[in-house]
């Protein structure tokens, strides 16, 4: 049987992306102030920026080009890119660390205030005024998550066939 | 135009600002002439929320609309409107169904869009000359006749008279039963003034604040000073050791203790204790889903301790979240119209516009008097 895709649209597909890394956050939060083990703090992490690595790419190579087109506003999407590019290179200096270095939970932390703002300006910006243009944000969350699926693979096999 | 700006944490002031203006063909622009300071303006001012420093506050608005935008049909110059504080959409899956404070498409991420109001969207405050309402034609509630003389009273309808409205809705309040109402401020007293229009057989208002609850005690409730922190036994007396049949929550995140500290449970639990088994509570306080500058390590992550075994024990259930203005503004005009209800009654200060910042400071302090202020810009 085939499983239809429940995502209203590509708005919709990317923040649920938003959702879940913001609650990865706050438990990062947390865990650092319960004094967690390290590799408990590590796993964390790395899920946070596997998540966002996938989001960012999702981004730029769909969602961007198609609302760039249509929207008007070259400076905000290219505002948007430079806050991936930040964004990347803080996740490399995260990846680089060890957990029990003294700077780890602050850069984390770092990460999620850079995401923080990056996610409130989309929401307010990019994303209300790609759903007030002549874009097809239903038809493009198909690709989207087709993508998705594929990128995640190795680490989510999806159970069901669905119409991707 | 004139606006108060959010500078940052107890740092407001009016500054000139860019005029609003249409900026869809669905937007309406009002020309504000009542706009009030919100207990929920208070948890920005104060910096416990995602604010951004540069944001104009006010979500309590009411105005003579300006202008109307090309795809304006039902709203016309020279109308006088109520602006709910929740922006809908009107044609999402929850606006359909009367959930305008969860509209899905004015606000993308979160459900739900406000004015001036952190993570509800990019919308501006009304604390200001001039506002961009958008979807004008569902978002306006074109006032009755006799708005100018009552003003006061309809700017209400915005948010608090509505929101405490609601409270009594969540918690389920039919004719002769009884309710507690944990918090004398302006949201609390209208959901007081809710359930005594409902024909609630007892409504207890618990508070520590001697101004307040004697402005409880006006509306016909039993004022429950919990100063000396003997609420509790007091409301189970009244009720004869079972309980009320209803409570509502109109405190939120930031509730206090008799010694002012913050004790994010202390509503909750208390209700779960003073509401009888198999009633039902009704949650309008704010809650938020993270509060970094908290002192409590739970409710830093936007956790409480709450009784839940007591709760389950007890069979009672819940139910939360923000007012769906629309869903009951109109209702509540005509009982403004028709003068059942007078809800300025709650006003203590009426300001020119420049004088909201020393507006938010008193306001902040609760200092005595200060129950509801409403600005003319």
């Amino acid at each position: 049987m085939k499983q239809p895709v429940a995502y209203e649209d590509a708005v919709d597909l990317l923040d649920a992306d938003h959702i879940a890394v913001k609650k990865m956050f706050i438990d990062y939060g947390a865990l650092c102030e319960d004094g967690a083990a390290a590799d408990h703090k590590r796993a964390l992490a790395e899920r946070i920026c596997q998540a966002l690595t996938v989001h960012a790419q999702l981004e730029e190579e769909l969602f961007y080009p198609e609302v760039r087109k249509v929207i008007g506003a070259d400076d905000l999407m290219d505002e948007a890119l430079d806050e991936h590019a930040h964004a990347k290179n803080v996740i490399a200096r995260i990846r680089a660390m060890k957990a029990t270095d003294a700077a780890y939970d602050a850069t984390v932390t770092e990460l999620g205030a850079l995401i923080d703002r990056h996610v409130l300006e989309e929401r307010e910006q990019m994303f209300l005024k790609a759903r007030q243009a002549p874009l097809d944000l239903r038809g493009l969350a198909l690709p989207l998550l087709k993508r998705k699926r594929k990128l995640t693979q190795k680490t989510t096999p999806p159970t069901s066939k669905e119409t991707a | 135009m004139k606006a108060l700006v959010y500078n940052g944490p107890h740092d407001v002031s009016v500054d000139n600002v860019p005029d609003a203006k249409i900026e869809r063909s669905t937007d309406v622009l009002v020309k504000v002439t009542s706009t009030n300071i919100c207990g929920s303006d208070l948890h920005m001012y104060e910096g416990r929320t995602g604010m951004e420093p540069g944001r104009i506050l006010g979500h309590e608005n009411l105005g003579v609309v300006i202008e109307v935008g090309a795809a304006v049909d039902r709203v016309k110059v020279g109308d006088r409107v109520c602006l709910p504080f929740n922006i809908g959409c009107g044609f999402c899956a929850n606006c359909e169904k009367g959930l305008s404070g969860f509209c899905l498409t004015v606000n993308p991420g979160t459900a739900g869009g406000a004015y001036g109001f952190a993570g509800m969207g990019p919308y501006s405050g009304g604390q200001a000359e001039l506002l961009r309402v958008p979807y004008g034609d569902f978002n306006c509630l074109v006032l009755p006749r006799d708005s100018q003389e009552k003003e006061n009273d309809y700017v209400m309808l915005s948010d608090i008279f509505p929101t405490g409205y609601h409270a009594t809705e969540l918690a389920g309040v039919q004719p002769g039963e009884s309710v507690v109402i944990y918090g004398a401020g302006p949201v609390g007293l209208m959901a007081a003034c809710s359930a005594v229009l409902k024909g609630a057989s007892q409504v207890m208002v618990v508070d520590t604040h001697k101004d307040r609850l004697q402005l409880a005690e006006k509306l016909g409730a039993i004022a429950i000073d919990n100063t000396e922190g003997d609420g509790i036994e007091r409301i189970m007396e009244l009720t004869g050791g079972q309980g009320a049949d209803r409570g509502c929550e109109c405190v939120g995140f930031q509730c206090c203790n008799m010694h002012r500290e913050e004790v994010p449970n202390l509503t909750m639990n208390s209700l779960v204790q003073t509401v009888k088994a198999t009633g039902r509570i009704g949650v309008v306080g704010v809650f938020i889903p993270e509060d970094p500058h908290a002192q409590d390590k739970l409710a830093k992550k936007g956790q409480i301790a709450f009784d839940f075994g007591q709760f389950w024990i007890k069979g009672q259930s819940i139910g939360t979240g923000q007012a769906n203005v629309k869903a009951y503004n109109r209702r509540l005009s005509r009982l403004i119209e028709h003068d059942k209800v007078k809800p300025s009654w709650i006003v203590s200060h009426e300001l020119p516009l420049e004088r909201a910042p020393e507006a938010y400071k008193s306001f902040d302090k609760r200092e005595k008097g200060w129950t509801k202020v409403i600005l003319k810009p």
